[in-house]
């Protein structure tokens, strides 16, 4: 499982008992309800929260933070008052007036799922505290879009899977988990596309579920798919042209001087999967990091000013050789 | 991945086609996509996608649809438009219209998971207030409305134990 498994997630989607959800506020009460959230996280403690007003960030600033898995997509895109509470220590985020009052937000590189579920709980329990969330007995926590009512958790795992990929079965194994509430989705969640082979498998469904057994059902979908992967990958090893293809993808990523996003998903799950199964010697995490500054936005927010596509291309390239060379 | 359309936004659809066995990709930010007229729908046709499913279990039930939510002023043919509800209190409001789709999504199912301190408190609170006008009702010797008090406070206190029990 360790070789698949990327990072781990866990949301949670609350709202207020007596405000209306976020799309019925105007800016001003927007606003307000972004203060009152962001006066109760400050005041908690065992937290260290920074805050981020998102209208004042740039375009670049808030992709660069999608690229990080931060924010999602539309968090970015509709900033208007819009906030984030960030405790980076603990990989905490709360977005503030997303879909839903607050999204709190726990990721993970290696912590185990039910972890991360704690650590999110207990946040959870202390904003009740101060916020009172809305709830009702029969639908549990109440939620903008009915989707996400009951537990009003989303708890998901991204893992690389190549085997599956290329085999053409992961469109087999979409179908099956969705049979069982669970669902599998893209890069940076709904309606995404599957970069670099990383897919995020999700529960679908909340209500008249625990939050136990969201997790449970979670990580036994997760280990049957790990191990599928691991039967399909190594067939794939022992294959002489994916070994080619493996290393010939290490070699561009180490010379070449123009490299488009995409074309660098494709080479970055090749040479992932080698450095899992063995045959390069690449720390995963130092890839996992380099892909997300290789991102379009990370890039032109490091890159410090507002790149074209070639530059990027570039400046993409610079950044690969320089990590893969003085690893 | 920006939009390849206004190459502004991030791209969060990604739209694969077929055409005479010619396979094209796309990828666009939600704005170009609906401008462009890609539905979710379509663009996530191998994904079950259950957002994309509730607009369509309430449009069938159409009538009554300029009922309003007093708490939000919603209409709930603005909640059947996009499948989402304006406040907490829609879900008491429309709880007619909308059980039918909560029903086709989740069966009979009732909430089992966590139950927050503050709903707890909440509850506690409004037994609290029963009790004390329970205790007015019988000095003052108006038995009917306190046979009415006793019966509500057992109906929420045996829906706490069924709570705690199961």
């Amino acid at each position: 499982m360790d070789k698949t498994v990327v990072s781990s997630r866990i949301r949670l989607a609350r709202n207020l008992k007596d405000t209306p959800f976020v799309s019925r506020l105007n800016p001003e009460a927007k606003k307000d309800l972004r203060e009152k959230i962001k006066t109760a996280a400050k005041s908690l403690t065992g937290y260290n929260f920074d805050y981020i007003d998102m209208e004042a960030l740039t375009t670049i600033q808030a992709g660069s933070m999608v690229e990080e898995h931060l924010i999602s997509p539309e968090f970015a895109n509709d900033r208007t008052g819009a906030g984030l509470l960030l405790d980076r220590k603990q990989n905490i985020s709360i977005m503030i007036n997303e879909e839903d009052h607050l999204r709190i937000q726990v990721i993970g590189q290696g912590e185990k799922l039910e972890r991360l579920y704690e650590t999110a709980n207990h946040l959870d329990d202390a904003l009740d505290k101060k916020l009172h969330f809305a709830f009702s007995e029969k639908l549990g926590f109440l939620t903008h879009c009915p989707t996400n009512l009951g537990t009003g958790m989303r708890a998901s795992v991204m893992m690389h899977l190549p085997g599956l990929h290329e085999s053409g079965l992961i469109n087999k194994i979409i179908n099956t988990v969705s049979q069982v509430g669970l669902t599998v989705r893209g890069l940076y969640g709904e309606g995404s596309q599957p970069g670099a082979c990383l897919y995020q498998v999700s529960n679908q469904i909340s209500l008249g579920i625990t939050e136990e057994d969201i997790l449970h059902r979670l990580l036994e979908v997760v280990s049957q798919i790990a191990q599928n992967e691991a039967v399909l990958r190594e067939k794939m090893l022992e294959n002489i042209n994916i070994e080619d293809r493996i290393f010939r993808a290490y070699g561009i990523l180490q010379k070449a001087r123009l490299i488009s996003s995409q074309e660098f998903s494709k080479l970055l799950s090749d040479i992932r999967l080698g450095a899992e199964g063995g045959l390069l010697n690449l720390d995963v995490n130092t890839l996992d990091e380099l892909f997300i500054k290789s991102q379009p936005y990370t890039l032109m927010l490091y890159g410090g000013e507002n790149m074209e596509i070639r530059r990027r291309d570039m400046k993409r390239a610079e950044l690969i050789r320089q990590t893969l060379n003085n690893k | 991945m920006l939009c390849e359309n206004c190459k502004k936004n991030i791209a969060t659809t990604y739209l694969k086609q077929t055409v005479n066995g010619k396979s094209s990709e796309i990828f666009l930010c939600s704005e170009c996509a609906s401008k462009l007229g890609v539905t979710q729908m379509a663009s996530m046709s191998n994904f079950f996608d259950m957002d994309n499913m509730l607009p369509n279990f309430l449009e069938r039930s159409s009538e009554l649809s300029e009922l309003r939510c007093p708490t939000c002023g919603i209409l709930f043919s603005e909640i059947s438009k996009n499948g989402k509800v304006g406040c907490a209190d829609c879900y008491t409001t429309f709880s007619k219209r909308l059980m039918p789709a909560l029903s086709g999504m989740y069966g009979n199912k009732k909430h089992v998971g966590k139950v927050p301190h503050s709903f707890k408190s909440r509850e506690k609170s409004e037994c609290d207030v029963l009790k004390k006008q329970l205790e007015e009702a019988i000095a003052s010797e108006n038995f009917e409305k306190a046979a009415q008090l006793r019966d509500k406070i057992k109906e929420i206190e045996n829906k706490k134990e069924e709570g705690q029990n199961g």
